[in-house]
Protein backbone atom coordinates (compact mmCIF):
# COMPACT_ATOMS: atom_id res chain seq x y z
CA UNK A 1 0.00 0.00 0.00
CA UNK A 2 1.04 2.89 -0.73
CA UNK A 3 1.89 5.91 2.46
CA UNK A 4 -0.99 8.41 2.44
CA UNK A 5 -2.01 10.82 5.11
CA UNK A 6 -2.71 8.55 8.54
CA UNK A 7 -6.32 9.61 9.03
CA UNK A 8 -6.88 9.01 5.17
CA UNK A 9 -5.48 5.12 6.14
CA UNK A 10 -7.04 4.32 8.88
CA UNK A 11 -10.01 5.38 7.42
CA UNK A 12 -9.09 3.10 4.38
CA UNK A 13 -7.98 0.05 6.76
CA UNK A 14 -11.31 0.60 8.36
CA UNK A 15 -13.61 0.76 5.47
CA UNK A 16 -12.05 -2.32 3.21
CA UNK A 17 -10.26 -4.90 5.40
CA UNK A 18 -8.04 -7.39 4.00
CA UNK A 19 -9.39 -9.61 2.00
CA UNK A 20 -8.85 -13.12 3.66
CA UNK A 21 -10.32 -15.22 0.43
CA UNK A 22 -8.23 -17.81 -1.15
CA UNK A 23 -8.36 -18.09 -5.18
CA UNK A 24 -10.81 -19.95 -6.64
CA UNK A 25 -9.46 -20.58 -9.97
CA UNK A 26 -12.14 -23.11 -11.08
CA UNK A 27 -15.07 -20.76 -10.03
CA UNK A 28 -13.40 -18.50 -12.46
CA UNK A 29 -13.06 -20.89 -15.21
CA UNK A 30 -16.57 -22.16 -14.35
CA UNK A 31 -17.59 -18.40 -14.97
CA UNK A 32 -15.99 -18.07 -17.37
CA UNK A 33 -17.09 -20.91 -19.68
CA UNK A 34 -14.02 -22.75 -19.59
CA UNK A 35 -14.61 -27.13 -19.40
CA UNK A 36 -13.37 -27.03 -15.44
CA UNK A 37 -9.98 -26.67 -15.06
CA UNK A 38 -8.07 -26.44 -18.51
CA UNK A 39 -5.09 -26.99 -19.30
CA UNK A 40 -2.35 -24.12 -19.19
CA UNK A 41 -1.69 -22.91 -22.30
CA UNK A 42 1.92 -22.17 -23.32
CA UNK A 43 2.75 -18.65 -22.70
CA UNK A 44 2.11 -16.34 -25.71
CA UNK A 45 3.10 -13.24 -24.04
CA UNK A 46 6.65 -13.01 -22.60
CA UNK A 47 6.65 -10.58 -19.78
CA UNK A 48 8.85 -8.17 -19.54
CA UNK A 49 10.71 -6.18 -16.86
CA UNK A 50 9.29 -3.12 -15.58
CA UNK A 51 10.50 0.04 -16.68
CA UNK A 52 9.26 1.81 -13.58
CA UNK A 53 12.47 1.60 -11.49
CA UNK A 54 14.57 4.23 -12.75
CA UNK A 55 11.12 6.50 -11.74
CA UNK A 56 11.42 4.82 -8.61
CA UNK A 57 15.11 5.88 -7.97
CA UNK A 58 14.23 9.51 -9.06
CA UNK A 59 11.37 9.78 -6.66
CA UNK A 60 13.95 8.38 -4.07
CA UNK A 61 16.32 11.33 -4.82
CA UNK A 62 13.97 13.75 -4.56
CA UNK A 63 12.99 12.17 -0.66
CA UNK A 64 16.43 12.04 0.29
CA UNK A 65 16.61 15.50 -1.39
CA UNK A 66 13.89 16.92 0.46
CA UNK A 67 14.75 15.04 3.96
CA UNK A 68 18.25 16.40 3.43
CA UNK A 69 16.69 19.62 3.23
CA UNK A 70 14.56 19.61 6.36
CA UNK A 71 17.05 17.83 8.51
CA UNK A 72 19.08 20.97 7.40
CA UNK A 73 16.26 23.19 8.83
CA UNK A 74 16.43 21.07 12.06
CA UNK A 75 20.44 21.80 12.61
CA UNK A 76 20.34 25.26 11.57
CA UNK A 77 17.79 25.38 14.42
CA UNK A 78 19.32 23.91 17.03
CA UNK A 79 22.92 24.19 16.32
CA UNK A 80 23.75 22.93 20.42
CA UNK A 81 22.28 19.87 20.00
CA UNK A 82 23.39 18.53 16.16
CA UNK A 83 21.90 17.50 13.36
CA UNK A 84 18.58 15.81 14.32
CA UNK A 85 15.48 14.95 12.18
CA UNK A 86 13.31 16.11 15.40
CA UNK A 87 14.06 17.94 18.65
CA UNK A 88 12.33 17.16 21.41
CA UNK A 89 12.84 19.08 24.87
CA UNK A 90 11.61 17.26 27.99
CA UNK A 91 9.99 19.41 29.67
CA UNK A 92 9.42 22.62 27.65
CA UNK A 93 7.51 20.10 24.96
CA UNK A 94 5.04 18.43 26.70
CA UNK A 95 2.48 18.73 29.92
CA UNK A 96 3.25 15.87 32.49
CA UNK A 97 2.02 12.38 31.44
CA UNK A 98 -1.49 11.25 33.03
CA UNK A 99 -1.51 9.52 36.20
CA UNK A 100 -2.08 6.25 35.09
CA UNK A 101 1.15 6.51 32.81
CA UNK A 102 2.71 7.84 35.88
CA UNK A 103 1.51 5.30 38.15
CA UNK A 104 2.71 2.17 35.47
CA UNK A 105 6.06 4.16 35.79
CA UNK A 106 6.19 3.97 39.57
CA UNK A 107 5.21 0.58 39.59
CA UNK A 108 8.24 -0.37 38.24
CA UNK A 109 10.25 0.19 41.21
CA UNK A 110 7.53 -1.74 43.56
CA UNK A 111 8.94 -4.49 45.72
CA UNK A 112 12.32 -3.93 43.68
CA UNK A 113 14.95 -5.57 45.42
CA UNK A 114 17.85 -3.58 46.63
CA UNK A 115 20.04 -2.94 43.65
CA UNK A 116 17.93 -3.75 41.28
CA UNK A 117 15.03 -0.67 41.19
CA UNK A 118 15.35 1.16 38.26
CA UNK A 119 15.30 4.71 39.40
CA UNK A 120 12.37 5.90 37.34
CA UNK A 121 11.18 9.40 37.66
CA UNK A 122 7.36 8.61 36.99
CA UNK A 123 6.70 12.53 37.75
CA UNK A 124 8.47 13.10 34.81
CA UNK A 125 7.33 11.32 32.41
CA UNK A 126 6.36 12.84 28.57
CA UNK A 127 4.59 11.72 25.98
CA UNK A 128 7.10 12.12 23.49
CA UNK A 129 5.55 10.23 20.09
CA UNK A 130 2.05 10.08 19.12
CA UNK A 131 1.11 8.25 15.94
CA UNK A 132 -1.82 7.14 14.49
CA UNK A 133 -1.61 3.14 13.38
CA UNK A 134 -4.21 0.80 11.53
CA UNK A 135 -7.70 0.00 13.10
CA UNK A 136 -8.88 3.71 14.52
CA UNK A 137 -6.31 3.26 17.03
CA UNK A 138 -3.20 5.57 18.40
CA UNK A 139 -0.57 4.65 20.09
CA UNK A 140 1.72 6.86 22.25
CA UNK A 141 5.47 6.43 23.36
CA UNK A 142 6.15 8.18 27.08
CA UNK A 143 9.70 8.62 28.05
CA UNK A 144 10.53 9.17 31.98
CA UNK A 145 14.22 9.59 33.24
CA UNK A 146 15.95 7.56 36.37
CA UNK A 147 17.99 8.61 38.69
CA UNK A 148 21.06 7.39 37.32
CA UNK A 149 20.89 8.78 33.48
CA UNK A 150 18.73 6.16 31.96
CA UNK A 151 15.05 6.47 31.17
CA UNK A 152 11.94 4.05 31.41
CA UNK A 153 9.72 3.79 27.90
CA UNK A 154 6.25 2.81 28.03
CA UNK A 155 3.62 2.70 25.14
CA UNK A 156 -0.12 2.73 25.31
CA UNK A 157 -2.63 2.09 22.46
CA UNK A 158 -5.98 4.63 22.40
CA UNK A 159 -9.12 4.47 20.37
CA UNK A 160 -8.72 7.29 18.57
CA UNK A 161 -12.64 7.91 18.75
CA UNK A 162 -12.89 7.27 22.41
CA UNK A 163 -11.65 8.63 26.06
CA UNK A 164 -10.16 6.09 27.58
CA UNK A 165 -6.58 3.22 26.53
CA UNK A 166 -7.99 0.27 25.16
CA UNK A 167 -4.21 -1.66 25.91
CA UNK A 168 -1.60 -0.84 27.63
CA UNK A 169 2.05 -1.86 26.09
CA UNK A 170 4.72 -3.17 27.81
CA UNK A 171 7.24 -0.63 29.95
CA UNK A 172 10.62 -1.41 30.12
CA UNK A 173 14.01 0.78 31.38
CA UNK A 174 17.58 1.21 29.97
CA UNK A 175 20.47 2.29 31.80
CA UNK A 176 22.86 5.09 30.54
CA UNK A 177 25.46 2.34 30.79
CA UNK A 178 23.31 0.16 28.10
CA UNK A 179 22.28 3.08 26.03
CA UNK A 180 26.44 4.24 25.52
CA UNK A 181 27.01 0.39 24.84
CA UNK A 182 24.37 -0.55 22.53
CA UNK A 183 23.39 1.67 19.94
CA UNK A 184 19.51 0.12 19.77
CA UNK A 185 16.85 -1.22 21.86
CA UNK A 186 14.02 -2.30 20.32
CA UNK A 187 11.16 -3.62 20.74
CA UNK A 188 8.37 -5.69 18.27
CA UNK A 189 4.66 -6.26 19.25
CA UNK A 190 2.61 -8.63 17.69
CA UNK A 191 -0.91 -8.84 19.01
CA UNK A 192 -2.96 -11.00 16.90
CA UNK A 193 -2.50 -14.70 15.49
CA UNK A 194 0.12 -15.33 12.88
CA UNK A 195 -0.84 -18.26 9.92
CA UNK A 196 1.12 -21.58 9.91
CA UNK A 197 3.04 -20.10 6.63
CA UNK A 198 4.38 -16.99 8.99
CA UNK A 199 1.81 -14.21 7.54
CA UNK A 200 0.52 -11.83 10.28
CA UNK A 201 -3.17 -11.80 10.21
CA UNK A 202 -3.97 -8.71 13.16
CA UNK A 203 -2.48 -5.79 13.50
CA UNK A 204 -0.97 -3.25 14.61
CA UNK A 205 2.17 -4.59 13.99
CA UNK A 206 4.42 -2.23 16.25
CA UNK A 207 8.11 -1.46 16.05
CA UNK A 208 9.43 0.65 18.72
CA UNK A 209 12.81 1.84 20.38
CA UNK A 210 15.54 3.78 20.96
CA UNK A 211 18.88 4.90 20.13
CA UNK A 212 21.40 6.23 22.04
CA UNK A 213 24.18 6.92 19.48
CA UNK A 214 24.40 11.09 19.17
CA UNK A 215 25.16 10.85 15.37
CA UNK A 216 22.20 9.07 14.07
CA UNK A 217 20.13 11.45 12.33
CA UNK A 218 17.56 8.87 10.27
CA UNK A 219 16.67 5.47 10.49
CA UNK A 220 15.24 3.46 8.35
CA UNK A 221 13.95 -0.08 8.06
CA UNK A 222 14.75 -3.01 5.22
CA UNK A 223 12.10 -5.39 4.73
CA UNK A 224 13.17 -9.03 3.15
CA UNK A 225 11.81 -7.90 -0.22
CA UNK A 226 14.74 -5.23 -0.63
CA UNK A 227 12.57 -2.34 -0.20
CA UNK A 228 13.18 0.37 2.57
CA UNK A 229 11.28 3.13 4.16
CA UNK A 230 12.59 5.70 6.68
CA UNK A 231 10.92 5.93 10.25
CA UNK A 232 10.90 9.62 12.10
CA UNK A 233 13.18 9.56 15.01
CA UNK A 234 12.66 11.77 18.01
CA UNK A 235 15.54 12.74 19.79
CA UNK A 236 14.93 13.91 23.42
CA UNK A 237 16.62 16.21 24.64
CA UNK A 238 18.65 15.76 28.33
CA UNK A 239 18.71 14.19 30.86
CA UNK A 240 17.43 11.55 28.53
CA UNK A 241 19.80 12.20 25.41
CA UNK A 242 18.55 9.48 22.81
CA UNK A 243 16.24 8.93 20.01
CA UNK A 244 12.82 7.19 19.90
CA UNK A 245 10.79 5.80 17.06
CA UNK A 246 7.71 3.99 16.63
CA UNK A 247 6.92 2.38 14.00
CA UNK A 248 3.06 0.68 12.10
CA UNK A 249 4.43 -2.01 10.27
CA UNK A 250 1.71 -1.18 6.77
CA UNK A 251 -0.13 -4.41 6.03
CA UNK A 252 1.21 -4.82 3.01
CA UNK A 253 4.90 -6.03 5.24
CA UNK A 254 3.06 -8.45 7.02
CA UNK A 255 3.52 -11.57 4.72
CA UNK A 256 6.74 -13.58 4.77
CA UNK A 257 9.20 -12.42 2.15
CA UNK A 258 8.16 -8.92 2.42
CA UNK A 259 8.50 -8.35 6.14
CA UNK A 260 10.69 -6.02 8.27
CA UNK A 261 14.49 -7.47 8.61
CA UNK A 262 16.74 -4.61 9.65
CA UNK A 263 16.82 -1.17 11.18
CA UNK A 264 19.74 0.82 10.03
CA UNK A 265 20.56 3.92 11.30
CA UNK A 266 22.32 6.53 9.17
CA UNK A 267 24.49 9.89 10.24
CA UNK A 268 23.75 13.56 8.42
CA UNK A 269 25.57 12.40 5.66
CA UNK A 270 23.57 9.20 5.36
CA UNK A 271 26.30 6.64 6.18
CA UNK A 272 25.40 3.83 7.98
CA UNK A 273 26.43 4.21 11.88
CA UNK A 274 24.34 1.54 13.39
CA UNK A 275 22.21 -1.82 12.79
CA UNK A 276 19.78 -3.68 14.61
CA UNK A 277 19.53 -7.05 12.40
CA UNK A 278 18.57 -9.16 15.13
CA UNK A 279 15.05 -7.82 17.06
CA UNK A 280 13.16 -7.93 13.15
CA UNK A 281 14.74 -11.25 12.05
CA UNK A 282 14.31 -12.80 14.90
CA UNK A 283 10.53 -12.22 14.86
CA UNK A 284 9.37 -12.17 11.51
CA UNK A 285 11.32 -15.13 10.37
CA UNK A 286 10.11 -17.53 12.83
CA UNK A 287 6.97 -18.11 12.57
CA UNK A 288 4.92 -19.20 15.78
CA UNK B 1 4.30 -6.50 -11.09
CA UNK B 2 4.65 -3.99 -13.86
CA UNK B 3 4.91 -6.15 -17.35
CA UNK B 4 4.26 -5.25 -20.39
CA UNK B 5 3.10 -7.49 -23.20
CA UNK B 6 5.27 -7.72 -26.22
CA UNK B 7 2.86 -10.22 -28.54
CA UNK B 8 -0.95 -10.10 -29.13
CA UNK B 9 -3.08 -12.41 -26.50
CA UNK B 10 -2.90 -13.01 -23.39
CA UNK B 11 -2.13 -16.45 -21.93
CA UNK B 12 -4.36 -18.20 -19.92
CA UNK B 13 -1.20 -19.47 -17.60
CA UNK B 14 -0.44 -15.50 -16.99
CA UNK B 15 -4.06 -14.44 -16.44
CA UNK B 16 -4.22 -16.96 -13.64
CA UNK B 17 -0.95 -16.42 -12.37
CA UNK B 18 -1.87 -12.81 -12.05
CA UNK B 19 -5.35 -13.53 -10.47
CA UNK B 20 -3.68 -15.89 -7.45
CA UNK B 21 -1.00 -12.99 -7.07
CA UNK B 22 -2.97 -10.16 -7.12
CA UNK B 23 -6.70 -11.52 -6.01
CA UNK B 24 -6.59 -10.20 -2.27
CA UNK B 25 -5.77 -6.58 -3.80
CA UNK B 26 -8.64 -7.09 -6.58
CA UNK B 27 -11.10 -8.61 -3.65
CA UNK B 28 -9.94 -5.29 -1.62
CA UNK B 29 -10.40 -2.74 -3.99
CA UNK B 30 -13.50 -4.04 -5.56
CA UNK B 31 -15.06 -4.51 -2.19
CA UNK B 32 -14.50 -0.78 -1.20
CA UNK B 33 -16.20 -0.07 -4.60
CA UNK B 34 -18.81 -1.96 -3.89
CA UNK B 35 -19.43 -1.78 -0.01
CA UNK B 36 -19.05 -5.11 0.86
CA UNK B 37 -16.66 -7.94 0.64
CA UNK B 38 -18.98 -10.38 -0.93
CA UNK B 39 -20.06 -8.13 -3.61
CA UNK B 40 -16.54 -7.37 -4.07
CA UNK B 41 -15.29 -10.93 -4.33
CA UNK B 42 -18.49 -11.47 -7.09
CA UNK B 43 -17.20 -8.87 -9.03
CA UNK B 44 -13.78 -9.79 -9.19
CA UNK B 45 -14.40 -13.38 -10.31
CA UNK B 46 -16.54 -12.32 -12.81
CA UNK B 47 -14.58 -9.63 -13.63
CA UNK B 48 -11.48 -12.52 -14.50
CA UNK B 49 -13.84 -14.62 -16.32
CA UNK B 50 -14.47 -11.67 -18.32
CA UNK B 51 -10.69 -11.81 -18.97
CA UNK B 52 -9.94 -15.47 -19.64
CA UNK B 53 -13.16 -15.03 -22.31
CA UNK B 54 -11.44 -12.24 -23.83
CA UNK B 55 -7.73 -13.04 -23.76
CA UNK B 56 -7.65 -13.64 -27.35
CA UNK B 57 -8.64 -10.07 -27.85
CA UNK B 58 -5.46 -8.30 -25.42
CA UNK B 59 -3.57 -6.32 -28.04
CA UNK B 60 -0.81 -5.85 -25.58
CA UNK B 61 -0.79 -1.89 -25.83
CA UNK B 62 -0.59 -2.36 -21.90
CA UNK B 63 0.32 -4.79 -19.39
CA UNK B 64 -1.93 -7.83 -18.65
CA UNK B 65 -2.26 -6.46 -15.14
CA UNK B 66 -3.99 -3.01 -15.88
CA UNK B 67 -6.64 -4.79 -17.93
CA UNK B 68 -7.52 -6.96 -15.11
CA UNK B 69 -7.28 -4.01 -12.88
CA UNK B 70 -9.73 -2.19 -15.58
CA UNK B 71 -12.25 -5.29 -15.83
CA UNK B 72 -11.91 -5.62 -11.83
CA UNK B 73 -13.02 -1.85 -11.42
CA UNK B 74 -15.62 -1.94 -14.12
CA UNK B 75 -17.02 -4.97 -12.45
CA UNK B 76 -17.33 -3.88 -9.02
CA UNK B 77 -18.67 -0.55 -10.26
CA UNK B 78 -21.33 -2.28 -12.16
CA UNK B 79 -21.96 -4.16 -9.16
CA UNK B 80 -22.59 -1.50 -7.13
CA UNK B 81 -24.78 0.03 -9.46
CA UNK B 82 -26.92 -2.88 -9.41
CA UNK B 83 -26.84 -2.83 -5.91
CA UNK B 84 -27.78 1.37 -5.19
CA UNK B 85 -31.03 0.07 -7.93
CA UNK B 86 -32.29 -3.00 -5.61
CA UNK B 87 -31.94 -1.49 -2.46
CA UNK B 88 -34.06 1.40 -1.19
CA UNK B 89 -32.41 4.27 0.31
CA UNK B 90 -32.89 3.46 3.76
CA UNK B 91 -31.79 0.06 3.12
CA UNK B 92 -27.79 -0.19 3.83
CA UNK B 93 -25.99 -2.60 2.20
CA UNK B 94 -25.09 -6.39 3.83
CA UNK B 95 -22.71 -6.53 6.31
CA UNK B 96 -20.73 -9.13 5.34
CA UNK B 97 -17.17 -10.38 6.13
CA UNK B 98 -15.97 -7.32 7.84
CA UNK B 99 -14.49 -6.83 11.53
CA UNK B 100 -17.17 -5.57 13.58
CA UNK B 101 -16.30 -2.11 14.03
CA UNK B 102 -19.93 -1.08 12.74
CA UNK B 103 -20.37 2.75 13.78
CA UNK B 104 -17.19 3.72 13.16
CA UNK B 105 -17.05 2.29 9.42
CA UNK B 106 -20.40 3.35 8.41
CA UNK B 107 -18.96 6.76 9.24
CA UNK B 108 -16.19 6.57 7.37
CA UNK B 109 -17.94 4.99 4.26
CA UNK B 110 -20.37 7.60 4.41
CA UNK B 111 -17.37 9.95 4.23
CA UNK B 112 -16.13 8.05 1.05
CA UNK B 113 -19.09 8.20 -0.60
CA UNK B 114 -18.93 12.06 0.14
CA UNK B 115 -15.97 12.08 -2.33
CA UNK B 116 -16.47 11.87 -6.49
CA UNK B 117 -16.30 9.20 -7.70
CA UNK B 118 -12.77 9.29 -9.64
CA UNK B 119 -11.23 10.48 -6.71
CA UNK B 120 -12.49 7.63 -4.54
CA UNK B 121 -11.47 4.75 -7.69
CA UNK B 122 -8.27 7.02 -7.47
CA UNK B 123 -7.45 6.70 -3.41
CA UNK B 124 -8.79 2.79 -3.84
CA UNK B 125 -5.97 1.89 -6.37
CA UNK B 126 -3.27 3.85 -4.86
CA UNK B 127 -3.70 2.86 -1.32
CA UNK B 128 -4.85 -0.70 -1.67
CA UNK B 129 -3.58 -2.11 -4.94
CA UNK B 130 -0.57 0.40 -5.04
CA UNK B 131 -0.22 0.70 -8.72
CA UNK B 132 1.69 3.57 -10.13
CA UNK B 133 -0.06 7.24 -11.24
CA UNK B 134 0.47 5.57 -15.01
CA UNK B 135 -1.11 2.47 -14.10
CA UNK B 136 -4.17 4.22 -11.98
CA UNK B 137 -4.61 6.96 -15.21
CA UNK B 138 -4.91 3.60 -17.47
CA UNK B 139 -7.25 2.18 -15.17
CA UNK B 140 -9.73 5.04 -14.42
CA UNK B 141 -9.78 6.75 -17.63
CA UNK B 142 -7.41 9.98 -16.98
CA UNK B 143 -4.48 11.35 -17.97
CA UNK B 144 -1.50 10.35 -15.32
CA UNK B 145 -0.77 14.17 -14.86
CA UNK B 146 -4.15 14.62 -13.06
CA UNK B 147 -3.62 11.42 -11.07
CA UNK B 148 -1.47 13.09 -7.89
CA UNK B 149 -3.52 16.45 -7.97
CA UNK B 150 -6.99 13.91 -7.88
CA UNK B 151 -5.10 12.00 -5.04
CA UNK B 152 -4.36 15.04 -3.27
CA UNK B 153 -7.61 16.13 -3.83
CA UNK B 154 -9.23 13.02 -2.48
CA UNK B 155 -7.04 12.93 0.49
CA UNK B 156 -7.54 16.72 1.33
CA UNK B 157 -11.73 15.84 1.30
CA UNK B 158 -12.02 12.77 3.30
CA UNK B 159 -9.52 14.52 6.26
CA UNK B 160 -12.00 16.97 6.16
CA UNK B 161 -15.59 15.04 5.84
CA UNK B 162 -14.09 12.99 8.62
CA UNK B 163 -13.48 15.49 10.67
CA UNK B 164 -9.24 15.65 11.25
CA UNK B 165 -8.40 18.43 9.37
CA UNK B 166 -9.81 21.36 9.39
CA UNK B 167 -8.21 23.25 7.93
Amino acid sequence: MSKLHPIVQDALDLLSPPAGREPDWADVLARAGENGHAPREAARVRLLPPSRPRRRRSRRLLVALAALVGLLIVFLATPAFGLRAKLFSLFENAEPAPTPIVENFDSLDIGAPEGMATGVIAGDARAVIEQSVSGGLEVTLYVAPTKTGGFCTATEFRRADADGPVRGGGAGCRTRQDVDARAFATTVSIPGPISAGGTILQGPILVDGSIGLGRAASLEVEFQDGTREEIPLTWVSSPINAAFFVYAVPERHWAPGSQPTVLIARDAEGEEVARDDESLRFIFTNPR
Amino acid sequence: MHWSAETAGAALAEIEDVYRREVGRFVRVAAAITGNGEDGWEAVQDAVARVVRGRAGFRGEGSLEAWMWTAVVNAARSKRREATRELSSDIQPEEKGWSPEPEAREAVRRAVSGLPERQRLVLFLRYYADLSYEEIAAVVGMSSGTVGPTLASAQTSLRQLLGGDQA
